[in-house]
């Protein structure tokens, strides 16, 4: 028999690394992180075999080197002697662009189609059924490639709006031309604008110039402000509520608190919309959508908002239907279950996933390549990369690049989830 | 006791049966009001849905209804069309482009004389697994199949000599003899280890030379008579070939005529448009026939093509092994010569100049004699290579005894899609599972890496990673190693897909109860032996929705291969829009693809569902 | 008799039945597609009754009570609701619904609001009661079943028996005239049954009127002054307790009787 005073006697022995729980674990993790860490080693020392032996070496030099290309979608000035480095910003921005667009339309849809899916109405939710699976089992790629398809080779040139009688003929009060270069749709502009600011910041960062517009920065801190007083009506509201019962009508009072202060801006801006007008061959003035970029919003919002469609159907559902019962026992309305009882269960349910549909959005905004629409993988990882040879570099960058949006966005998602998880035994 | 006993007392004396609702309580009306008028938004919802189902039928009904099957080009759809019922170019569906190229759509340019094997290993991946998925009613045996379906599958798919697939399995095979002796003289580690090494041993050094052995033994056995067979097929091909040509000329003929007869029926019949009346339903018929007829001539060309560029690949085919043949003895007398040439010349080098794979490599200050000194030394090892390459290279095609090879190149639709697919998914649950269970262990550092390496594979876009394969992958790998590029994106595919898993798995494993856990360690079982008895089982069995629908999201993914220059559907869609005859079609390669994808992945999405269903009903 | 017996003294002294009619239900008929639920339901409470309703599953006592706040749709007959006709005129229906509390098998409180959200919800968005008058009634009531001290807790850290207080208390919030109980204690372990049934009891002696399915024998000889047995969708049997119990006059009652009993 053994007592408790053996134990310390014995001494360390070889085998209790094995077979001891306390050492066991150490033993494996030290014996994973060797093999692990020689793995790592091995592609290492072979990655940089490989590139000597190819006389190329590891730098990130020639994100400061002249690109010597043209990007036919920028949102800050570039041109081919501008850098690699900023050709890469350029498509960052672009690649951000269609991702939040895409987010933006594709919670609409998921939301609509979702709910319509619901609908007690056969023939409605028979149809959003159909647009659900439709796009969920058809590859993105073949939405994308197909709706870039309609759009180049179903809509006229912008030749066909010339002469007398016009083959075609521009939408919406002549404000929107529809062609097979893309849409143009009139422009913003202010007839006493405020001009640019500059912003110009020196050292690695030189590349990441880029003018604001006066103009808009007094419209958001405008809306910002008309925003804030809104909350502040709303929380007065509140006030009056619980200290009378009765919740006093403040949609119009904000919607004049959001509406009126623009309004005067804007007027005092002179602000007027510059349509496209067609010169030559081709539409001058208003701003020109793309082909590639409208083909590839709308094919990632279909397919994700498919997806959406499904999380939103699966939220509500999961709240169950006792729910309702007891609220309209309790004599709520259907519209008041809604927003007080089912909406802030179903939203626990729907959020973490939606987040993730929204990442994958962005990651699969990658498919842009397909129809050419300038991303950071086109840019960086595509032209940049075949001009300087720099797969390594340019490849790590691009997956570090999305690498990194992802765990930003799935950090916050965390940190929702802690905040607003439901509080249990 | 209550003041109203009098009142409330009721005895039922008959019971009344059930009877029907009230008539405006069934039927379609009911039905009707219930499901598409119950109050003004509701039907308005309605009247928006049904004109909008209107719309979308009557613009694509009539393309449907009106499509072309038998054309040999757009051209010809668009002249069916005008003549047969006076529509424009967008008035009808072009399907025969389908009805020309679907089989290209599905194999991709895999030999068609060989088109038995994918079917074969289509319908063998359904008896594979059978034992997984309704694993009740079937005999256990059967998942032994399962587990040698990848290896025959494999090997039905690329060809080759019938023993390849059975070394494999052999490696195996020696890692479990290897495990047994390591656990039993040198514990779980011991066996762990000698296992891989003794799999690995087999594979990288014992499984080449047998490999190589077999094909020469069985190359030199029959090398006589190969060597006459040979011999006769560049007799007797060009023969044949002049004998097909003559033929085609005929079939040639054949099509000019009927065309030039078209082109007459069609000038009256768009005449007899042009003047206000139909066509008359004799030059209606008489047209359909001549098309049937152009379509069987143009196939019995395109056969008769086929056929003698078969002949004519056998004769370069018969040439070049008959080089090999005359070469060998060459090459193997050189060889001992060669490798002690380069032994030499290495030994020779200056001190630091071992070991380098080019001369880039030299470091800074090395003398130009030094340099050339390694450059002759890198061409002569080069040139040691190339000889072996060529032999065994040589005997491989002279020694062959199975099925004939086939290269990646040649993958390509929805085999390939298939192929990616599947693959990615068998291959990633061995390594999903260890994820998986990594990720749950209580061992900071091994978590800490299974979640980096979940994390960066989750949080790149595929696309991102297929370039890695294709642009990257050789720079991890040592030096002069290269393999082509359809292995490279399986490997890559399933490490993207064993990521995706292995979260499925943890979902698995989370949702088991913790008395299963607890019950395992109290039997006294270890931590594989629980894991592989009590837990994964029913882990896996619960994932199985999960899987399938992980297997969903890759097989719709496989089509990104195109982007990296793999023959998948959409990619094939677009060379086969460049061929002349049907330039500018899109419409119809893209319904019959988006069709195929939208059946298999709805009826695989709708299988999981009920799996899951079936599951959640077993659980409680 | 229910291994529970009721042991306290019951006070009648408010348990008084006014002549003025609370509930009328006449000839009315439910079908759930062809499926014919409830046949010819005629009833008549009283405001003060205290009505219990039994059967076997699927008698259709649920859908009955159900029906009286329209959670159930009838499609033939009438029901008169303290006066208002129920019809599918919203307005009757929410001002019924307000005036009709109503506990569920499975509590179904709100899982996202604390247990004193849950109980000012309805005063406050239905009634227009301001919030600190609208929580200082919730804690009237949740005094009143004995748990004011979880009135900020979640809904989710509660028993199974201080949930359906919790739910009694927040359909009292509403200050409704009649009380409908859904098999208030199948769902319970039986420690939790008692406290919940002494809730019940303490609303009938303030009262109530009550319409309540269960299968509590003790708690109807205590409380109930009529009985109501259902099968096939139809009202077989009604009497005073001791009477129903003691004397049951329909083969149907008297094997049920005998079944859920024991004897």
């Amino acid at each position: 028999m053994t007592t408790l005073t053996d134990t310390p006697k014995q001494g360390f022995r070889l085998s209790q690394l094995i077979y001891d729980t306390r050492y066991r674990s150490i033993t494996i993790q030290v014996i994973a992180t060797v093999l692990i860490v020689a793995a790592l080693w091995w592609l290492a020392r072979n990655t940089v075999a490989n590139l000597t032996a190819l006389g190329k070496d590891f730098t990130l030099e020639f994100l400061g080197n002249r690109s010597g290309y043209d990007i036919n979608q920028r949102l800050i000035a570039y041109d081919s002697n501008a850098t690699h480095g900023r050709a890469a910003l350029v498509g960052i921005l672009n690649t951000l662009l269609v991702a939040g667009l895409g987010c933006v339309l594709a919670t609409i849809l998921g939301v609509i189609f979702g709910v319509l899916r619901l609908s007690k109405n056969w023939i409605v939710s028979r149809l959003a059924a159909v647009y659900v699976e439709g796009f969920r089992n058809v590859p993105l790629l073949l939405w994308i490639i197909a709706i870039f398809a309609v759009m180049t080779e179903s809509t006229p040139s912008p030749k066909d709006f010339r002469g007398e009688n016009p083959v075609a003929s521009m939408a919406l009060a002549d404000n929107v031309a529809i062609t097979n270069r893309g849409a143009y749709i009139p422009e913003p502009l202010f007839a006493n604008g405020l001009g640019d600011v500059e912003i110009k910041p020196g050292g690695i960062f030189a590349d990441l110039y880029f003018n604001v517009s006066i103009d808009l920065i007094v419209i958001l801190l405008t809306l910002v402000a008309s925003l804030l007083v809104v909350k502040l009506v709303n929380t007065r509201a509140a006030d009056i509520q619980n200290a009378t019962g009765v919740r006093p009508t403040t949609w119009w009072v904000n919607l004049l608190i959001i509406v009126a202060p623009i309004a005067a801006l804007l007027w005092g801006l002179g602000f007027y919309l510059g349509k496209p007008e067609l010169s030559g061959f081709n539409f001058a003035g208003g701003t020109h959508l793309r082909n590639s970029l409208l083909a590839l919003w709308l094919a990632l919002s279909l397919y994700t908002g498919a997806f959406i469609a499904e999380i939103v159907r699966g939220g509500i559902n999961a709240v169950s239907k006792g729910q309702t019962e007891a609220a309209f026992a309790l004599g709520l309305r259907p519209n008041r279950t809604m927003r007080l009882v089912i909406l802030p269960q179903a939203l626990r349910v729907i959020i973490p996933p939606l987040i993730s549909q929204f990442l994958n959005l962005t990651k699969n905004s990658s498919l842009a390549i397909a129809i050419g629409y300038m991303d950071v993988r086109s840019t960086l990882g595509g032209i940049t990369v075949n001009q300087t040879g720099r797969e390594l570099e340019g490849i790590l960058l691009v997956g570090l690049f999305y690498l990194l949006l992802s765990l930003a966005i799935s950090t916050g998602m965390n940190w929702f989830n802690d905040r607003v998880k439901l509080k249990e035994r | 006791m209550s003041d109203n006993a009098q009142t409330v007392r009721y005895v039922r004396e008959s019971m009344i049966p059930p009877s029907e609702p009230p008539l405006k309580e069934q039927g379609a009306v009911k039905w009707m009001r219930e499901n598409l008028f119950s109050g003004w938004k509701n039907t308005l919802l309605s009247l928006v849905s049904i004109y909008v189902l209107v719309k979308l039928l009557f613009a694509l009904v009539p393309w449907f209804w009106n499509s072309v099957w038998t054309a040999g080009s757009l051209n010809e759809c668009r002249e069916t069309l005008a003549v047969l019922e006076g529509l424009t170019t967008h008035g009808g569906a072009c399907f025969a482009v389908i009805s020309d190229r679907w089989l290209q759509l599905l194999f991709g340019f895999y030999p068609a004389e060989s088109y038995w094997r994918p079917i074969l290993v289509f319908i063998l991946m359904f008896v594979a697994l059978a034992p997984i998925l309704f694993s009740a009613r079937l005999p256990k045996q059967l998942l032994w199949f399962s587990i040698l379906f990848p290896f025959l599958g494999t090997w039905l798919l690329w060809g080759g000599s019938f023993w390849v697939p059975i070394l494999v399995i052999l490696g195996f095979v020696v890692g479990a003899v290897g495990f047994k002796i390591g656990g039993r003289f040198a514990g779980a580690f011991g066996a762990v280890a000698l296992g891989i090494a003794g799999a690995a041993l087999w594979w990288m050094i014992a499984m080449p030379s047998i490999n190589g052995a077999l094909h020469k033994a069985v190359a030199l056995s029959r090398i006589d008579g190969t060597k006459a067979e040979l011999l006769e097929t560049l007799v007797t091909n060009p023969a044949q070939i002049d004998e097909i040509e003559a033929e085609q000329a005929a079939v040639q003929e054949k099509i000019n005529e009927l065309t030039a007869e078209k082109d007459v029926l069609v000038v009256e019949m768009l005449a007899a448009r042009e003047a206000g009346s139909e066509p008359s339903s004799d030059q209606k018929s008489a047209f359909n026939a001549i098309m049937d007829e152009l379509m069987v001539e143009r196939r019995h060309y395109t056969a008769l093509g086929f056929t003698a560029f078969k002949l004519q690949q056998a004769i370069s085919d018969a040439n070049g092994l008959l080089a090999n043949i005359e070469a060998l003895p060459q090459w193997e007398a050189d060889l001992p010569n060669a490798i002690v040439t380069a032994a030499e010349m290495e030994a020779a080098l200056p001190d630091g100049l071992h070991n380098l794979v080019s001369v880039n490599q030299v470091p800074a200050g090395t003398s130009p004699e030094a340099v050339d000194a390694l450059r002759a030394y890198l061409d002569a090892d080069t040139a040691v290579l190339n000889l072996h390459a060529n032999i065994e290279t040589a005997y491989e095609r002279l020694g062959i005894l199975g099925l004939a090879p086939v290269t990646s190149r040649d993958f390509g639709g929805f085999m390939l899609a298939m192929i990616i697919g599947v693959a990615g998914i068998v291959l990633s649950l061995p390594l999903g599972v260890l994820l998986a269970l990594a990720r749950q262990a209580n061992l900071p550092i091994v978590k800490g890496f299974a979640v980096a390496f979940i994390e960066i594979i989750r949080g790149v876009p595929l696309i991102v990673w297929l370039f890695t394969a294709s642009l990257l992958l050789n720079y991890f790998l040592p030096p002069r190693t290269s393999f082509d590029l359809v292995l490279r994106v399986v490997i890559m595919v399933t490490l993207f897909a064993a990521a995706y898993i292995a979260e499925v798995i943890r979902g698995g494993l989370a949702a088991l109860p913790k008395g299963q856990f607890e019950a395992a360690d109290s039997l006294g079982l270890d931590y594989w032996k629980s894991m592989r008895l009590i837990v994964l089982p029913q882990a896996l069995k619960i994932s199985i929705p999960g899987i399938v629908n992980t297997f969903i999201g890759l097989f719709k993914d496989t089509t990104l291969v195109g982007i990296i220059g793999l023959l998948d559907p959409l990619n094939l869609s677009n060379s086969i829009r460049a061929a002349a005859e049907w330039n500018g079609v899109y419409w119809e390669l893209f319904v019959f693809i988006g069709l195929l994808f939208f059946v298999s992945c709805f009826s695989m999405g709708r299988y999981s569902l009920w799996l899951e269903k079936k599951l959640q009903r077993g659980h409680r | 008799m229910s291994e529970l017996a009721i042991e306290r003294q019951i006070d009648r002294s408010h348990m008084t039945i006014s002549d003025e009619v609370a509930i009328q239900i006449n000839n009315m008929n439910k079908w759930y597609g062809q499926f014919h639920v409830l046949r010819d339901i005629n009833l008549t409470v009283q405001r003060g009754e205290r009505i219990v309703i039994c059967g076997p599953s699927g008698s259709g006592k649920s859908t009955l009570i159900r029906c009286i706040n329209r959670l159930e749709e009838h499609q033939s007959g009438d029901i008169i609701v303290d006066g208002t006709e129920l019809t599918s005129d919203l307005k009757n229906i929410d001002k019924i619904r307000s005036e009709v509390g109503m506990c569920f098998q499975h509590f179904n409180l709100f899982p996202h609001l604390t247990i004193l959200e849950n109980c000012t919800l309805a005063p406050i968005w239905v009634r227009k009661v301001p919030r600190k008058e609208a929580e200082d009634i919730a804690m009237h009531y949740l005094e009143k079943v004995k748990i004011p001290d979880q009135a900020h807790k979640y809904p989710g850290m509660l028993s199974g028996g201080q949930q359906q207080r919790v739910a009694i208390a927040r359909s009292l919030c509403m200050k409704p005239r009649i009380m409908l109980f859904d098999e208030p204690t199948s769902a319970l372990d039986p420690e939790m049954i008692k406290e919940v049934l002494d809730t019940m009891i303490e609303l009938a002696e303030e009262g109530m009127t009550m319409l309540c399915v269960t299968h509590e024998m003790g708690f109807a000889q205590a409380v109930a002054n009529r009985v109501i047995f259902m099968d096939q969708g139809q009202i077989i049997e009604q009497n005073e307790p001791h009477a129903f119990f003691n004397d049951p006059q329909s083969d149907r009652t008297k094997l049920f009787l005998s079944q859920i009993l024991g004897h």
